[in-house]
């Protein structure tokens, strides 16, 4: 299968929060009771129960009201920060289709992909019922499911202004160069690639999103960077030891050797036969 | 023998230095399980990833613990002052024939050592106490926990081969003071000639 996008054109996004609630009908996610807490958002952040959510960015242009429609949701990046944090052969993978899962059977909520993602979306809980009491964690999972069944995902599915759509290579073309004749930005992860793909109309920051995503430099270091530097060290801090044992020998002390042996000044390979 | 002998490391010191290394061995084989795709073979030996993990976060506060303990121990003769500095130290196992200034009870690179193994110690356990509670600091702040967890690791493992590998095979008799807390005379006056240890 080839890759599969997912297409959002915030200047179609009304805020019906349809896709929220596709979302949580279709993975069979709870609602979740919450506050007024002034805004318009809701719920207020990210959870396993909610995959997405639709930001409401609100500014004031020439004393008017001005809106920006945003999500909130895993971009399914190529170069995962996630998949590369993740120390469970299988917990987290890629599929043809571009789709990153987590799989909760066997995450063992050791929470590195939370921390590792560039864009802050996965959450950990232990209330599912997966978790039966250990965190594990959840986000979008770009209904890898449907996809697998020829369907597309339930956000797009319901989208009834066509802010979201659903697209193969092909289409995903003809969609960006539309959007650049009507001006939108197309942001599509940069160096991350997503299979997530925004058509802003204003800057990345105005809808919550990093203006340069990367993997976090610290999740770098420690995941690509470490990795190969501590199995260096490790072998070579054992030749160093061997070699020093062979060619200069062991520190014996005067009794060892005694009367019987030369006392060090042979030194070089003659330690290595003194008996120890 | 006994009258070649000379005490080095009373029992309680010993007593808590096993229970470092035991601390070590086990925090090594299990962090190693949960670091990398790797090494998850390494967590079957501990009955499973869950199992580990939790091994891995007590074994860590026994090993912080120990960690403070042997500071207090040895801090005055990590401060004690000496003749020879780490250059010395480094020259005279490097090549057997050289003659520098004679060493207390720890020498320069001894000293370095346990200076550096508490800190790189503590940084461990710093980190993996914010590892295993990754709620309390700061997004930005938690993700260089794990890089600094990794990377304290990899110093502190390098600083314990040479520590290991010096403390049996590399200078024959010194495996004797951390099980009898003993060793020989002539041990002490060819490795620390300015040491005045107690006759056992």
């Amino acid at each position: 299968m080839a890759e599969k996008f997912i297409v959002i054109d915030t200047s179609k996004c009304t805020a019906c929060r349809g896709c929220q609630t596709a979302c949580k009908q279709w993975n069979n996610l709870t609602a979740v009771a919450t506050n007024n807490r002034g805004s318009y958002e809701n719920p207020p952040d990210l959870s396993s129960s909610t995959y997405v959510k639709v930001l409401f960015h609100e500014t004031e242009v020439d004393g008017e009201v001005k809106w920006h429609f945003g999500q909130r949701r895993c971009m399914h990046c190529a170069d995962a920060g996630c998949i590369k944090a993740c120390p469970v052969p299988g917990a987290i993978t890629r599929d043809a289709n571009g789709a990153v899962v987590i799989n909760q059977g066997l995450c063992t909520g050791c929470k590195y992909c939370v921390f590792a993602c560039p864009f802050d979306i996965p959450r950990y809980d232990s209330g599912n019922a997966e978790g039966a009491g250990v965190d594990r964690a959840y986000k979008c999972t770009m209904c890898f499911e449907r996809q697998s069944m020829g369907m597309e995902p339930a956000c797009t599915k319901t989208c009834p202004t066509g802010a979201l759509s659903f697209a193969g290579e092909a289409k995903l073309a003809g969609i960006k160069a539309g959007a650049k004749d009507r001006g939108l930005e197309v942001y599509d992860g940069g160096p991350l690639a997503t299979n997530v793909v925004f058509l802003l109309e204003d800057s990345p920051s105005a809808y919550g999103l990093p203006a340069k995503p990367a993997i976090p430099t610290p999740t770098y270091l420690w995941r690509t960077v470490m990795k190969p530097v501590g199995v260096v060290a490790f072998f070579a801090g054992l030749i160093a030891l061997i070699a020093h044992y062979v060619n200069v020998g062991p520190k014996v002390a005067e009794e060892e050797t005694g009367t019987t042996a030369p006392t060090g000044e042979g030194g070089g390979d003659s330690d290595v036969s003194s008996p120890y | 023998m006994s009258h070649h002998l000379i005490k080095r490391l009373s029992s309680g010191e010993r007593f808590f230095h096993w229970l470092n290394m035991l601390a070590f061995i086990v925090l090594a084989l299990t962090g190693l399980g949960l670091y990398s795709q790797k090494f998850f073979g390494l967590t079957g030996l501990f009955g499973g990833v869950d199992l580990s993990r939790a091994i891995h976060h007590y074994v860590g506060l026994v090993f912080i613990a120990t960690t403070f303990i042997i500071l207090f121990q040895f801090m005055r003769d990590y401060t004690a002052p000496g003749e020879d500095t780490l250059g010395t130290t480094i020259k005279s196992y490097l090549d057997p024939d050289f003659k520098g200034p004679p060493a207390g009870k720890f020498n320069a690179g001894q000293k370095l050592f346990g200076w550096c193994a508490f800190l790189f110690g503590v940084v461990m356990g710093i980190t993996g106490l914010l590892m295993w509670f990754p709620s309390t600091v700061g997004r930005g702040l938690q993700q260089w926990m794990y890089f600094l967890h990794n990377f304290s690791f990899i110093v502190f493992m390098g600083f314990m081969m040479i520590h290991v590998y010096l403390g049996t095979v590399g200078v024959p008799g010194t495996w004797s003071a951390m099980s009898r807390g003993t060793v020989t005379k002539e041990w002490a006056k060819k490795n620390h000639p300015a040491w005045e240890g107690e006759e056992a």
